[in-house]
């Protein structure tokens, strides 16, 4: 089967530390605490994945990302809205994500005062995810252990 | 016979040629599968066109089509081997009369590939002149788990073990597509081995081309009627939504007829093309089926008008 050669990735994401592939890690990881089940073996499918379709376009990225993580209907729209906030500013969903989901030995005050800050943070998608996260945070009860 | 492609826009352009028009997704999800030699699992309502993208890959690639229809009770015996019993009872008694072999001559002989009947699992592992074949898995959500389990074993190392014969390893792994109605969710297992797509209905646009594509008869008019007025069928709580087949199957039916354009009565008499129960053509048939045909009537003059 003939392979494809590894696309010219721009300088950026490629970086001396692979700060692409971190990324895809950190997606990854980012969708499981959203409660999608993710192993490092689905980690691992999307870089080959990614490598094998190139970094052209947005909406490839996308749905190469889709095809390997999405394996359920209806994790279609938590897959499309961390998409979109992710690959816009990773750092916004982490700390989303943190808010959301603290960790077992996490100040139920620290959770609070940073639920305060979630107000400011913009657009809709956010909102939306944070609606959906809440609901499994109260399902998982602050018993996930904090990854990251 | 076409090469493998080897970009997602090749991938799109292969089922294009085989009048199958695909989303970007699709085509992502196709190419991942055929580049990365990893099934493709596709989910969706019935009569959105799983099916067919099998068909059209074997055709388009000029590979053989394998098909495993699931169901519910499907076993090893009837997917991957079985033993032809009857034609080994016939040789039994055939060397016994001629008395020409002995005891462990005969047993070898029995157990051989002439006497095994093999069945589309154990055909695509099976080296083929064209290329590795597509292996396509009908409806697996028919089967029972355990069969499921199974197929995760052949699925991973694509290689299938007969007690008698030994271990059968396929050279070139087939390019498998799996299907799916949902009417029960596949382990989690199995899809991870997979590219997901999800085949949702197409957009209005998207269904047009389809019908220029596939039913090339029908008069521009009554395709943008058809496909406004299935749209709104789709819109509607009925028990079975119609899919691109019955659009297709309708469009057809309304040329042969010499229908240029729709009107209730018509949209009366053949509206058993589109819904195939008795309790959806009663909920539509009448003044839903005329006020239906309104609105999609004032939609089209007005998108004329804009």
């Amino acid at each position: 089967m003939a392979k494809t050669p590894i696309p010219d990735v721009p300088p950026e994401a490629a970086g001396p530390g692979g700060l692409l592939s971190e990324n895809i890690m950190h997606f990854g990881r980012v969708l499981r605490r959203a409660g999608l089940p993710i192993g490092p073996g689905q980690v691992l499918a999307a870089l080959n994945a990614v490598e094998a379709v190139g970094l052209g376009s947005r909406v490839d990225f996308y749905w190469t990302l889709y095809s390997v993580f999405v394996n359920r209907r209806d994790q279609r729209d938590l897959f499309d809205q961390a998409f979109h906030i992710f690959w816009r500013n990773p750092d916004i969903l982490e700390r989303m994500m943190q808010i959301m989901l603290p960790d077992a030995g996490g100040a139920q005050t620290r959770c609070r005062r940073q639920a305060d800050q979630s107000v400011q943070l913009p657009g809709a998608p956010v909102r939306a995810l944070a609606v959906c996260l809440s609901a499994r945070a109260s399902i998982a009860s602050g018993c996930r252990r904090r990854s990251g | 016979m076409t090469a493998i492609p080897n970009t997602v826009d090749e991938a799109e352009a292969l089922l294009r040629s085989g009048d199958y028009l695909p989303n970007r997704s699709l085509a992502t999800a196709l190419y991942l599968s055929l580049s990365l030699g990893r099934p493709l699992f596709l989910e969706g309502e019935a009569g959105v066109g799983k099916t067919e993208i099998a068909k059209v890959l074997s055709e388009t690639l000029g590979r053989r089509l394998l098909r495993l229809q699931c169901y519910e009770g499907l076993d090893v015996t009837t997917a991957v081997y079985e033993w032809n019993y009857p034609r080994q009872m016939v040789e039994i008694r055939m060397s016994e009369a001629a008395g020409d072999r002995d005891r462990g001559a005969l047993e070898a002989d029995l157990f051989s590939d002439n006497f095994l009947i093999k069945r589309p699992l154990l055909q695509a592992l099976e080296p083929d002149e064209a290329g590795a074949p597509v292996l396509l898995i009908d409806e697996l959500d028919r089967t029972d788990e355990p069969f499921e389990a199974f197929l995760l074993e052949v699925l991973s190392d694509f290689q299938v073990t007969i007690p008698e014969l030994g271990t059968i390893t396929a050279e070139t792994p087939p390019l498998v597509i799996i299907t799916s109605n949902r009417t029960r969710e596949i382990h989690d297992a199995l899809k991870r081995r997979c590219f997901y797509h999800w085949v949702d209905y197409p957009s209005a646009e998207r269904e047009l081309e389809i019908l220029k594509v596939k039913a090339p008869g029908t008069a521009e008019a009554l395709s943008e009627e058809v496909v406004g007025f299935v749209h709104k069928l789709r819109d509607m709580d009925l028990f079975k939504l119609p899919g691109v087949a019955e659009t297709i199957d309708w469009a057809h039916a309304l040329t042969q007829l010499d229908c240029l354009s729709l009107d209730p009565e018509m949209v009366n008499d053949t509206l058993g093309t589109l819904l195939k129960y008795q309790d959806d053509i009663q909920k539509i048939e009448g003044s839903e089926a005329s006020r239906l045909l309104n609105e999609v009537k004032s939609q089209i003059a007005a998108a004329g008008a804009a």
